[in-house]
């Protein structure tokens, strides 16, 4: 090997080494600062630094230039780190000082059931408006069938028990637990002469089970359990007892408003975001106590399709290399590595 | 220590013992009925998974016993596999891998079965902790090769030997480490907004990529002369994988969104 090739080898494993140390110091720091810390300017010299060792390394080794699977291996890390780049903050920043482009980050959005927004706010009370907006028409919470109830014991001591189609727990000493009614959203109708308990889904998020206790003397008394906990008034040997569902999906059904017409109608859950006009809309919070409003968390696409040009490449070139060529090699034993 | 008494406990202790009897049998004497044991090993273990999977009504690889359910149990179906690409048998070593892997599962993890939130169902999920499952497996072996070539620092044409075999194991594996990083990246964006968050088991991934390309081109630079090198290399990878695997999975001083120990 000649001594360029072998200068510049030396460096890309001096630069995978220092990337390494970096990567494991930026793991004890936490997501936030490692974050900081590989943005910071220090760094983008160093990521600058490795896309000219890939660029010069394609100079001097001909092989990364004349075999296809290597090539596509050195290439798509300079488009992941280009479009990285393109897509940062900084790279946002950049772009509205020199090409004039006005374009959001990242940002949120807080819209309530029948209403529209056309604002991304990006931290306080800064926004940017955006040509569009989205109507949230319905917001839904969606659980999975299977509920759990929790039954503290006391002293710390707390017992979870799923709840089977028979909707029972007989206890130890002979009390038995039933759950008579599932509630997805307790209210309390006082319009009446009485008041009501009564079920009101859609309306909000308050489920509840309606739970008997009948205790081994017969007695039996009715109570409510909700997900917050106590059960009032309980007189059993585990008298608190909380109601939880797990959630299996939260769904928004929104639509895409430009002048003054839906453009576009969409359904945003937890992996399935909506992509529209330069952003990705996800599904990121919501009203936990009546789910009246959901909140997305808003970001730019730029650089995304390089980067994901980018891993594409990256894979094939890598399955390319060492499996399609090697592979069929190892068939004919040692020798062929 | 977390005893598992359900019929899946029974499943999953018949395949450790079996393991065990195997690992006797192939080191004392009788490799062959050693290696039937192995083959019924992984049969009880492959059914602690399938009943595991029909139980929870999911794709098992949501907690680490999951996890380590499955890694046990493609032990034996990659020794079957690699015999033939790197033209060496290594079941007498595999079934100590398959060993080591199946005792936390046994004994350490909490076995409940837990509902999918909605951040895993994705169709990126069962893809992206495959293929990493794949990887860890045959970088293990990999790895165990070179240790065990470590031992016999005199024998240099063993040491070789060895490093080619491992080399060639790291070969299966990398690709797929790749592209269990990849489709992690995919899933990000997908799920969060962004390719990359810097959250730490992010980072100890990354790390453990980096350790393997630093190994491909240490190696594509200087071949087999510093064979030492070599092994210290994919052990040095190893290890950032079981950190990766475990320590960022359990330790609080790693939080994230990955983080289990919360």
């Amino acid at each position: 090997m000649s001594k360029r090739r072998t200068t510049l080898i030396n460096i890309s494993q001096y630069l995978i080494i220092l990337l390494i140390l970096l990567s494991i110091y930026g793991a004890f720091i936490g997501a936030e600062r490692a974050k900081s810390l590989f943005n910071s300017t220090l760094m983008i010299v160093l990521w600058v630094s490795i896309l000219l060792i890939f660029i010069i390394g394609s100079v001097v080794f001909s092989s990364l230039r004349k075999n296809v699977s290597l090539a596509l291996i050195h290439i798509a890390p300079v488009l992941i780190i280009i479009g990285g780049m393109i897509g940062s903050e900084k790279g946002h920043q950049l772009q509205k000082k020199y090409l004039g482009i006005e374009k959001a980050y990242y940002g949120t959005m807080l819209i309530y059931e029948g209403s529209e927004s056309d604002k991304i706010y990006l931290d306080g009370n800064s926004f940017v408006q955006l040509p569009f907006s989205l109507k949230l028409r319905d917001f839904k919470v969606l659980y999975y069938q299977k509920d759990t109830l929790y039954l503290d014991a006391g002293g710390g001591d707390i017992q979870s028990y799923d709840l089977g189609d028979d909707s029972s727990i007989v206890f130890e000493d002979g009390t038995r637990l039933e759950v008579v009614k599932r509630f997805d959203n307790l209210r309390v109708d006082l319009n009446g002469k009485d008041r009501q308990i009564i079920d009101k889904p859609g309306e909000g998020l308050n489920y509840a089970a309606q739970v008997r206790i009948i205790y081994p003397n017969g007695k039996t008394i009715t109570r409510y359990a909700f997900k917050s906990g106590l059960v009032s008034g309980g007189a059993m040997s585990a008298d608190h007892i909380s109601y939880h569902r797990t959630i299996r999906d939260y769904i928004s059904s929104i639509d895409v408003i430009e002048d003054g017409k839906t453009i576009k109608t969409a359904e945003i859950e937890v992996n399935k975001p909506l992509h529209y006009g330069g952003y990705h809309f996800y599904q990121s919070s919501y009203d936990s106590k009546r789910g009246q409003y959901t909140v997305f968390s808003v970001h730019s696409d730029s650089g995304s399709m390089i980067s994901y040009i980018g891993f594409i490449m990256l894979a094939v070139g890598i399955f390319w290399r060492f499996w399609f060529g090697k592979i069929f090699v190892f068939r004919k034993g040692l020798n062929g590595d | 220590m977390e005893i598992k008494a359900s019929f899946l406990g029974v499943l999953l202790y018949s395949s450790l013992l079996l393991y065990a009897i195997s690992a006797v049998l192939m080191t004392v004497r009788g490799v062959k009925i050693g290696k039937l044991l192995f083959f019924w090993g992984f049969i009880f273990n492959f059914s602690a998974l399938i009943y595991r999977w029909v139980s929870v009504d999911h794709l098992p690889m949501q907690t680490l016993f999951e996890i380590f359910l499955w890694l046990t149990a493609l032990v034996y179906p990659l020794s079957c596999f690699t015999k033939k690409y790197i033209d060496y048998d290594t079941f007498r070593l595999d079934v100590f891998i398959a060993l080591v892997l199946v005792f936390p599962a046994a004994f350490v993890f909490d076995g409940s079965p837990r509902q999918l939130p909605p951040a895993l169902q994705s169709a990126f999920f069962g893809p992206h902790v495959a293929a990493y499952m794949f990887s860890y497996v045959l970088m293990f072996k990999a790895s165990a090769l070179s240790i065990l070539a470590m031992w016999s620092l005199n024998d240099k044409k063993n040491m070789i030997m060895a490093e080619k075999r491992s080399y060639k194991l790291v070969c299966l594996g990398f690709p797929l480490l790749t592209l269990g990083l990849l489709l992690g990246c995919f899933w990000a964006k997908v799920a969060w907004g962004r390719f990359w968050g810097w959250d730490p088991k992010e980072l100890w991934s990354f790390i453990s990529w980096l350790a393997f390309v630093l190994y491909f081109h240490y190696r594509y630079q200087n071949g087999t002369k510093r064979v030492l090198i070599n092994h210290l290399l994919v052990n040095i990878g190893m290890f950032f994988i079981v950190v990766t695997l475990v320590w960022v999975n359990l330790s609080r001083i790693f939080t994230g969104l990955h983080n289990y120990a919360s």
